[in-house]
């Protein structure tokens, strides 16, 4: 599984987030979720999506090794992590999220629900095994 | 003979026979929607549009035997 | 109280200071939230007699206890106020992406009182309240205020805003968000400018308390998944609102030349499919949906360049037929127009086409504004009057009261055409036709509104000259609907896809841990229903049903042309569906509820007060 976007059919309803972190955090929540949705308003009058692709430059930088690769997924363990923010500060898509009540970032670790709700399918699977709901 | 596959969107479908959202229509020739629609004893003015195995037609379009059509409810409203 | 924030805050303007309360329990048990906590606070806190435009009169604005959370539609926010327009009963609805944010932030409900004594803008940040000086962004555009907020505050905040319009108290004033949605009808931008309150910018970061995040999770899943697999999903979504344009003209219900006619000719030039040919962007949705309706577009001729949500099917009706701008460029830079000024399109198109008229009759004399023309068609006069209206000039002082006080001013015999309700304007579908439709217009709460009943297909499907059941489907349709903004969810997944209505007690209950019925959930629509009557009652002398009768041409004048050519509703006709449906609804000859009926419903408290009403 490997998140891709078409942002044109982005709009901007933000299910992607509010599933992200209801599956994560068991909260109902989207400023939890592991993905970021820009709107660029008035003009150009189109939304942008930023996802995680597990280019790993979050672990290459993390001080004390708490985000770690399995199978191509870096997976960001709370409980090493110690909150220096230096991959948020790396990350080359803007996708590892701050939240006041989370000590550490939130990741993205690649389960694919995003895929599945996007209403418009503006978040994909590249190589095509997850898809969404209905199709 | 063959069958027409009709599907209903919205709330009309309560106007259709045994207020069915989807069923086989029995046919033994090709027919325009509106004569669909009156063989159905369903007043065409109450559907906002048609679809035929996908694609958007006018009212008047010839569906064949085996095609799927779907036919849409106005919106009821803001 | 699972579902709910669990607070209210309280803003007084005039002392600049403010109160975070918890949210009643009693207020969330028996009425729900959005539009049942707009209806229930301004009874209680709104003084009798309140001048609409004075420091008296207060603005409430609630969600409701399933917005924000996950499940199809979960984005509307409900606004309320006494209005300046019909002195009565005044809400209205916004889409977008504030409704989830005063949730996440911690409010249930917001109460804004008193008045400022300079533009001010209302900052909430979680619990971090601060009025912050508007001096900078009075004066301008609804639009343009939004942009230069997300850019001082961040992208993160949802604003809300009033433009020119609203600061002059034109009695149509729009509240925007979002570079496009609005909160357009009743003029509660008229109340905030008149308490100098500019925009109210929000961001939140708490989560939605859940009785079951696992059920919640998911019955939302399945709800998404069943709207993704509706025949139709795909199709309704690229033309949106204005896909239905077509279908109205075929009926013959579609505004032409300030509500003469039924039918415009050029209306293939209007409609969806120039929309999505010829101008559309991207589709841009509200929180939580699937079937994003916002048709965000962009425009290029030789003298302007823009971008504009829309035109959505009711601006094509009052901007396009009403007033037979004739081509779909020209309705949105009009729509565009009376975004940024901060005008309600419904009524601004209807107020421009009634001055258009009686421009045509020699009423409104080109001597008198200037040398210059109204005609039904010119882009250029729609545009010039709507400025002259926005900033209260010369004629457009007089319009910006809207067409009912405007044809009171002008008389001559053009209140027959002043097609308005209570105060309001008419909105988007002619009904000489449609008998239900037409009572559905005559007894809207807030004035001539569609949004509370929709019954063209009803009529259309059972006799458009038949009157039985009609009075029947009208009063069942005003409480579905209205129970979708107490809930605080948009309607549109149920009303164009045929989603399932069953769909939404599940979720209720995964939320909010009540298990309730839909018809359970349908009883506190009456209840509503029966409080705004009240409060109306209350604020308008004379009100009831001398006020649920439509104009002199929808009771005199044949429609002339088109499908429903010949149509009209005689007084008569009027009559028999009012004295029907005020039987149905446990109201007396006058339209006023009888003591049973409100007992019955829980609003005793209200008797003392309509009790010598009934005289």
């Amino acid at each position: 599984m490997r998140l891709e976007t078409e942002s044109r059919l982005c709009s901007g309803c933000k299910v992607c987030l509010t599933i992200c972190a209801l599956s994560h955090f068991a909260e109902n929540n989207p400023k939890k979720g592991a993905l970021r949705v820009e709107g660029k308003f008035p003009t150009p009058g189109v939304f942008e999506v930023h996802v995680c692709n597990q280019c790993g430059a979050c672990a290459a930088v993390c001080p004390a090794e708490a985000i770690k690769e399995q199978d191509g997924v870096y997976v960001l363990h709370r409980d090493i992590c110690v909150a220096c923010m230096a991959c948020v500060e790396e990350c080359p898509f803007g996708v590892l999220i701050v939240h006041p009540d989370e000590p550490a970032p939130i990741k993205c670790d690649n389960c694919g629900e995003c895929v599945r709700y996007c209403p418009r399918e503006a978040i994909v699977d590249g190589e095509g095994t997850v898809k969404r709901m209905g199709r | 003979m063959g069958v027409i596959r009709v599907t209903v969107r919205g709330h009309v479908a309560k106007y259709f026979p045994q207020e069915q959202d989807s069923f086989d229509f029995p046919a033994d020739r090709a027919l325009t929607a509106l004569e669909l629609l009156r063989a159905l004893n369903v007043d065409p003015l109450l559907i906002m549009g048609v679809s035929v195995n996908g694609a958007k037609q006018p009212k008047d379009a010839l569906i064949n035997l085996g095609d799927e059509v779907l036919f849409f409810s106005p919106p009821a409203g803001g | 109280m699972n579902g709910y924030a669990g607070n209210i805050l309280r803003v007084n303007l005039t002392d600049r200071t403010h109160q975070i309360l918890p949210l009643p329990a009693s207020l969330a048990r028996d009425f729900i939230g959005g539009r049942g906590f707009v209806a229930k606070l301004m009874w209680d806190e709104i003084p009798a007699g309140a001048d609409p435009l004075g420091p008296e009169n207060k603005i409430i604005v609630a969600p409701g206890p399933l917005t924000g959370a996950f499940l199809p539609g979960a984005g509307k926010l409900e606004w309320g106020a006494k209005s300046p327009a019909t002195g009565g009963y005044g809400d209205s609805n916004i889409g977008g992406h504030i409704a989830p944010e005063v949730k996440y932030a911690g409010f249930d409900a917001i109460i804004i009182e008193g008045q400022a004594s300079e533009p001010v803008y209302l900052y909430i940040n979680d619990f971090n309240i601060e009025l912050r000086s508007a001096a900078h962004l009075w004066g301008q555009g609804a639009l343009q205020c939004e942009a230069a907020l997300k850019t001082e505050l961040g992208e993160e905040f949802q604003i809300c805003t009033i433009g020119p319009a609203g600061e002059n108290k034109v009695l149509f004033a729009c509240i925007s968000h979002d570079f496009g949605r609005q909160a357009g009808r009743t003029g509660i931008a008229a109340v905030m400018g008149s308490k100098n309150l500019k925009a109210m910018a929000v961001h939140g970061t708490k989560s939605i308390p859940l009785a079951d995040p696992a059920a919640t999770l998911e019955v939302g899943k399945q709800m998404f998944a069943a709207c993704f697999s509706k025949p139709g999903f795909e199709e309704w979504t690229p033309q949106g609102t204005a896909g239905v344009t077509n279908w109205v003209n075929e009926v013959g219900a579609f505004p032409t030349r300030n509500f003469t006619s039924g039918f415009f000719p050029k209306y293939e030039n209007i409609n969806g499919e120039a929309l999505v040919t010829r101008i559309k962007v991207t589709d841009k949705a509200c929180y939580g949906c699937p079937i994003p309706c916002g048709k965000y577009s962009r425009v290029r001729k030789p003298n302007y360049d823009m971008h504009v949500e829309g035109p959505e099917y009711e601006t094509i009706a009052l901007i396009g037929g009403n007033t037979e701008i004739d081509n779909i460029e020209d309705v949105a830079y009009a729509n565009y127009i009376q975004d940024e000024l901060g005008l309600d399109s419904i009524s601004g198109g209807n107020v421009v086409g009634f001055a258009m008229e009686c421009f045509e009759k020699g009423i409104i004399k080109s001597e008198a504004i200037g040398g210059r023309t109204l005609r039904f068609g010119s882009v250029e006069d729609f545009v010039w009057l709507s400025e002259e209206i926005a900033y209260r000039r010369g004629i457009g002082n007089i319009l910006a009261d809207g067409v009912k006080k405007a044809s009171e001013f002008f008389g001559q015999g053009s209140e027959r055409f002043a097609i308005q309700v209570k105060g309001l304007e008419w909105s988007g579908y002619e009904a000489r036709f449609a008998p239900a439709m037409m009572l559905s217009y005559i007894t809207a709460d807030v004035g001539a509104h569609h949004n509370r009943s929709w019954a063209i297909t009803f009529d259309v499907a059972t006799g458009r000259d038949k009157l039985e059941g009609k009075a029947k489907r009208v009063t069942e349709l005003q409480h579905i609907r209205p129970l979708f903004d107490m809930l605080c969810l948009c309607r549109l997944q149920w009303v164009e896809l045929g989603f399932e209505l069953e769909w939404y007690p599940k979720i209720f209950q995964a939320v909010t841990g009540q298990n309730r019925t839909w018809d359970e959930l349908l009883s506190f629509s009456e209840r509503v229903w029966n409080l705004t009557r009240c409060f109306s009652l209350r604020e308008v002398p004379g009100f009831g049903r001398s006020a649920d009768y439509p104009p002199a041409r929808f009771m005199e004048e044949p429609i002339p042309d088109g499908p429903t050519a010949g149509k009209f509703l005689p007084r008569e006709v009027i009559d028999r569906l009012l004295d029907e449906y005020y039987e149905i609804r446990g109201w007396d000859a006058r339209g006023i509820p009888t003591a049973g009926k409100l007992s019955a419903l829980g609003l005793g408290f209200a008797e003392a007060t309509v009790a010598p009403l009934r005289g």
